[in-house]
């Protein structure tokens, strides 16, 4: 009895541990592909109504699709201590510290740099900026869509494997 | 009437528009000045200063940083220089609080004109206040029967013809019956922000209950816009320069307008002297002129009428 309780437990956890791998990889497609819905509505706000950026935080925090939808809620709130921090850095702490979102190095990095062109005077190289940023989540999601199809059933086998191995072995 | 509190309240209002790196240096004025400084100017650098009875005092030895100029124009716009677009083209913007910021830097023009600015290099945030109370004894003196009189108030710069007019639309505006005055429809063409300061709309200092403002337009077309639309009783306008402000006064008058303006000239016969001036007085739109003089640390007020006589503030 106590032999099948512990070899369904093994079983269990290594099996999480492969789900939530899968659950990863399809949270990071999520974050990639909320960010870039965003940037998209980002993009008309700025360069069309001229949305100040605290309102237009909000109109995210409300619109955009989760996670990103979380990203720009704290930035809300952060935005109020622009006497006591830069702008750049409150974007790039708030990338660093919404835990909602899955982003690799890489992609942490094109986000953070976004904070140093909006908001700023020049419209069009706002844009520029924005639209880079949109084409390169573009061009993250396609690659972590891949990675999402090649490595979930894997992630997921090798999990349920791992634990019959092991309880295998240890019988 | 001077209130000091109000005054270092205006102080501090500014000092928040400063990153924090510099609001510390700021604060370290004693309070006698903090409630007389009338800007604080950053400039790329070199020492950030308070000007304080004219004089620049250098409020650190560390000289402002490229970073902290941006930092302040970011706290200045939120974060959101592009929705300050047309004002920044004219080299200044008003933010919360009523505060005017004047910018420098680098012009950018297209064909010969200028189209907008980049690498700011200097901001001079004035600190405007309002005296409430300035004009009580003067507004009886440029009506009469009831009637407004069109005024012309004239000053040499820093005289306090802004506060003085903007106290003057504050009364008209409300009306004061123990003093037999009605309130009148007020329109304010407030091209550089400064009579009503308006922000995002609202006018963050007293210009009364029936006040009506066009700000961040040119003169005479604000004027132009408030007669067609507000159908004002008196339009109130600051620092004529232009003939087409003087045109568009001649107009409204015309129309049976009042009007309150200011120029800038050290007497009426300093303003005789000047064409676009001359012209104005000699259409006689204005029943009334008050000239301000400052006189050690009060002002004086001499209206000309068909005789002259001085009141003290």
């Amino acid at each position: 009895m106590f032999r099948m309780i512990g070899a369904i437990l093994i079983i269990s956890s290594t099996a999480a541990w492969g789900l939530s791998g899968v659950f990863r990889l399809r949270d990071h497609v999520r974050t990639l592909s909320s960010l870039q819905q965003s940037l998209e509505l980002m993009q008309s706000e700025i360069c069309e109504n001229l949305t100040p950026l605290p309102e237009l935080f909000e109109i995210l925090a409300e619109s955009a699709p989760s996670p990103a939808s979380v990203f720009y809620k704290n930035l809300t709130v952060r935005i109020r201590d622009i006497g006591e921090k830069p702008f750049p850095q409150i974007w790039s702490d708030t990338v660093m510290e919404t835990s909602q979102l899955v982003l690799d190095a890489q992609e942490t990095l094109t986000l953070s740099k976004l904070g140093y062109s909006i908001g700023k005077y020049d419209k069009d190289a706002q844009k520029a900026a924005m639209t880079h940023t949109y084409n390169s989540f573009g061009r993250f999601r396609e690659k972590a869509e891949m990675e999402m199809q090649r490595d979930s059933k894997v992630k997921a086998f090798t999990g349920i494997a791992a634990g019959l191995f092991t309880v295998i072995i240890l019988a | 009437m001077r209130d000091v509190d109000y005054d270092v309240a205006r102080f501090d209002g500014a000092v928040m528009l400063l990153p924090y790196t510099l609001r510390d240096d700021a604060r370290r004025l004693i309070k006698a000045d903090r409630a007389n400084t009338e800007e604080i100017r950053l400039r790329i650098g070199r020492s950030p200063t308070a000007l304080i009875g004219g004089e620049e005092i250098s409020l650190r030895r560390d000289p402002v940083t490229k970073r902290e100029l941006e930092w302040t124009m970011d706290i200045l716009t939120q974060a959101s220089a592009h929705t300050v677009n047309e004002s920044f083209k004219a080299g200044y913007i008003t933010v919360r609080g009523g505060y005017r910021v004047g910018i420098c830097g680098t012009a950018v023009s297209q064909n010969g004109v200028v189209t907008g600015m980049k690498n700011v290099s200097s901001l001079a945030i004035r600190i405007s206040r309002q005296i409430t109370g300035i004009a009580d004894g003067l507004v009886q003196e440029i009506m009469r029967g009831g009637v407004f009189r069109s005024t012309l108030i004239i000053s040499a710069p820093g005289g306090g013809k802004t506060t003085l007019l903007r106290d003057i639309i504050r009364i008209l505006s409300n009306g004061d019956k123990s003093r037999g005055i009605p309130y009148f429809r007020v329109g304010i063409a407030d091209e550089r922000s400064e009579l009503a300061a308006a922000y995002e709309g609202t006018p963050q200092m007293d210009v009364g209950e029936h006040t009506d403002v066009v700000d961040a337009c040119p003169k005479a077309y604000a004027m132009n816009m408030l007669l067609r639309a507000m159908n004002p009783q008196i339009i109130a306008v600051d620092e004529i320069t232009q003939a087409e402000d003087v045109e568009a006064i001649k107009k409204l008058s015309h129309c049976g307008t009042g009007v309150i303006a200011t120029a800038h000239a050290e007497s009426l016969e300093g303003m005789m002297k000047r064409p676009l001036y001359m012209e104005l007085i000699k259409s006689a739109v204005f029943e009334k002129t008050v000239a301000i003089h400052r006189s050690g640390g009060t002002r004086e007020y001499e209206i000309h009428n068909m005789e002259g006589y001085i009141c003290s503030e």
